[in-house]
């Protein structure tokens, strides 16, 4: 018998679904479930949930951006960030995730799912000042 | 001949006698003496001629043994001088090593010792640096502690992403 991993899983999931109704996406979650259990992959629910959504993000072409910042944004802000985020990443959406840490003194971390890194933070500036000093 | 033998008073049969005699002293004077003194005389001189030729042997093996001996001692300093060349030589050679060596490990010590101050100055500097960088670093947290307000903050994010943009 062939294994299944939970990427076939999600695969199976994400092709099944995909511009069906709530009540049919309905039955075919529950045949998924049944698959699951039937391959004893119920440990790897998690797993198969998250690739699902790295696939459905894929395929809809959204981002997934993780902002670090030293205060909460407000709504208006975060609305206002994502649209240029969206305009630079060059995607047809962004799921936001906000991080708060004070450590960071001001600035933000824009970090994507998809391997974009950038430290634009008052203290990711010092250790960059500190690194020049101690050349 | 009667005349002579009157003349003289000889008698014949005396001398006959007499002849005989000596005939028989002399036959026994030669067996008894002349025989073993000649003998005696023919064994010393042969003794001598022996003894002659022994001494002209001796002196023939003298005379060779001195020419070996010459040659001997003629080799024997050649090769002494050959040794003495030889270490001299060697000790030329061992002398211009050990110099060699101490030089070069005179030039170890002190390249050894250029390196220790290099890497302690190294050290030294590095050390000053990172101890000013620290103090800049902290006196620049302490100025940004009072001065970043949240409108500077968001000029801030709002330059990092429109730098993203580019």
């Amino acid at each position: 018998m062939k294994k299944i991993e939970p990427q076939h899983v999600a695969d199976l999931l994400l092709q099944e679904t995909y511009g069906k109704s709530t009540s049919e996406c309905s039955e075919i979650v529950k045949g998924v479930a049944r698959l699951i259990h039937k391959y004893r992959l119920n440990t790897k629910v998690n797993e198969i949930i998250s690739e699902y959504y790295s696939l459905y993000n894929k395929k809809l072409n959204i981002k997934e951006v993780t902002l670090t910042l030293q205060e909460r944004l407000s709504i208006q802000r975060k609305n206002s960030l994502k649209n240029e985020l969206k305009t630079i990443l060059k995607c047809n959406d962004i799921f936001l995730i906000e991080k708060v840490d004070e450590r960071i003194m001001g600035g933000i971390i824009i970090e994507t799912n998809d391997g974009i890194y950038i430290d634009g933070t008052v203290k990711g500036r010092l250790n960059q000042l500190r690194e020049v000093l101690t050349r | 001949m009667e005349e002579l033998i009157g003349t003289f008073h000889i008698d014949a049969s005396l001398l006959i006698a007499q002849i005989v005699n000596f005939l028989i002293v002399f036959v026994v004077l030669y067996f008894v003496a002349v025989k073993p003194l000649r003998k005696v005389v023919g064994k010393r001189q042969e003794i001598i001629s022996k003894g002659l030729s022994d001494a002209q042997k001796h002196e023939k093996i003298l005379e060779e043994t001195k020419s070996h001996y010459d040659n001997a001692l003629r080799e024997a300093r050649k090769e002494a001088q050959n040794i003495i060349d030889e270490a001299k030589k060697n000790a030329q050679i061992e002398s211009t090593k050990i110099i060699k060596e101490a030089e070069s490990h005179a030039q170890k010590i002190s390249s050894g010792a250029k390196l220790l101050l290099e890497q302690e100055k190294e050290r030294m500097l590095k050390g000053a640096k990172t101890e000013l960088a620290d103090m800049v670093i902290r006196a620049t947290e302490k100025i940004l502690e009072g001065s970043l307000t949240k409108a500077v903050d968001k000029n801030f994010v709002d330059s990092v992403v429109s730098s993203t943009k580019k």
